[in-house]
């Protein structure tokens, strides 16, 4: 098997706040008390040792939430490999680690009580939360398609479309906006059907190479002149007649996802693709 | 062992574990 890159999927979950994991935060809390109590005592042993113990709890949480984000889109996607980097079962050892040396420096326990804490902690973690999935979800593909190429394709193409929503909100244009949700809601509809049906991924690879790049691009060119306070009426007209250009065209690439007219399609991408070099932003 | 059960148990053994060792850093600090 060739040498896979495996799809981050962190980017794009980013900013959506979720509980799982609070927990963790929640439980060492009183640490950050005795830490205060310390601070106010001049107590150094106890700083050291609080700090540290808090930091570890701090750390193992972290680490447990970025499991959860790369757990969750695992889950919801159709096409993926199991993650590399095992971040629950990392947790789970700084936590165990956490615990013990709470246990051991902090709370004044012996030796064999704070190893036993920890393993305890440990099992704890991972009955309430799992592991990490070590299953790549690469499902029954054709002969001639590649599940190197649509997870590479599709990944690539959602952080395309990440990266045009974030651009999205440096522009105050409501009919920009509106565009360009349309645009990626849509091109997120067709990685799904990609993702279920893989074998049109040689359909929707131009589409997501040549025409999502190319609004990619446009979108950046167009906030950078922006930013410069270049915009006047023709470069803003020319920019929605292009972004009502890319949508119609994703439209109908959506609806021949079940045909077979590559032909026409790939004319129709040409078509665009003349378009956007000619009246570029 | 049911998933929910499996939670529940999970939990527990966190509570269990956790907080006391958390608290107990207070009343060492404190003891100091």
């Amino acid at each position: 098997m060739q040498k896979v890159k495996r799809y981050d999927p962190v980017i794009e979950t980013k900013s959506k706040f979720m509980m799982r994991g609070i927990l963790l935060y929640i439980l060492p809390l009183p640490i950050l008390i005795a830490l205060i109590f310390a601070l106010l005592n001049g107590n150094f042993k106890a700083i050291i040792v609080n700090g540290i113990s808090y930091a570890l709890f701090l750390l193992g949480a972290s680490v447990a939430r970025r499991g959860f984000r790369i757990e969750k889109e695992y889950k919801e996607s159709i096409l993926t490999y199991a993650p590399k980097i095992k971040f629950k079962t990392l947790s789970s050892i700084i936590i165990s680690i956490a615990t013990f040396f709470t246990s051991f420096f902090a709370a004044g326990n012996d030796l064999f009580l704070s190893i036993l804490l920890a393993l305890i902690s440990f099992i704890g973690f991972y009955l309430y939360y799992g592991l990490d999935p070590k299953i790549d979800k690469i499902g029954e593909l054709n002969l001639g398609v590649n599940a190197e190429d649509v997870i590479d394709i599709t990944g690539h193409a959602k952080k395309r479309i990440q990266n045009i929503k974030n651009l999205k909100s440096e522009i105050s244009d409501l009919r920009i906006k509106k565009l360009l949700d349309d645009i990626t809601d849509e091109t997120s509809l067709i990685i799904k059907s990609v993702q279920e049906n893989p074998n049109d991924l040689s359909r929707a690879r131009k589409f997501f190479n040549v025409y999502l790049h190319r609004t990619e691009k446009i979108t950046i060119e167009y906030v950078n002149s922006l930013k410069k306070d270049n915009i006047d009426t023709t470069i803003n007209e020319n920019y929605i007649g292009l972004l009502k250009s890319v949508e119609a065209t994703i439209h109908k690439q959506k609806q021949r996802l079940n045909e077979d007219d590559i032909t026409r399609l790939d004319v129709q991408i040409e078509a665009l693709t003349k378009q956007i070099k000619n009246e570029g932003v | 062992m049911s998933k929910t059960l499996e939670k529940i148990i999970g939990f527990l053994l966190l509570l269990a574990t956790i907080l006391p060792v958390s608290w107990q850093s207070i009343i060492e600090t404190l003891k100091d």
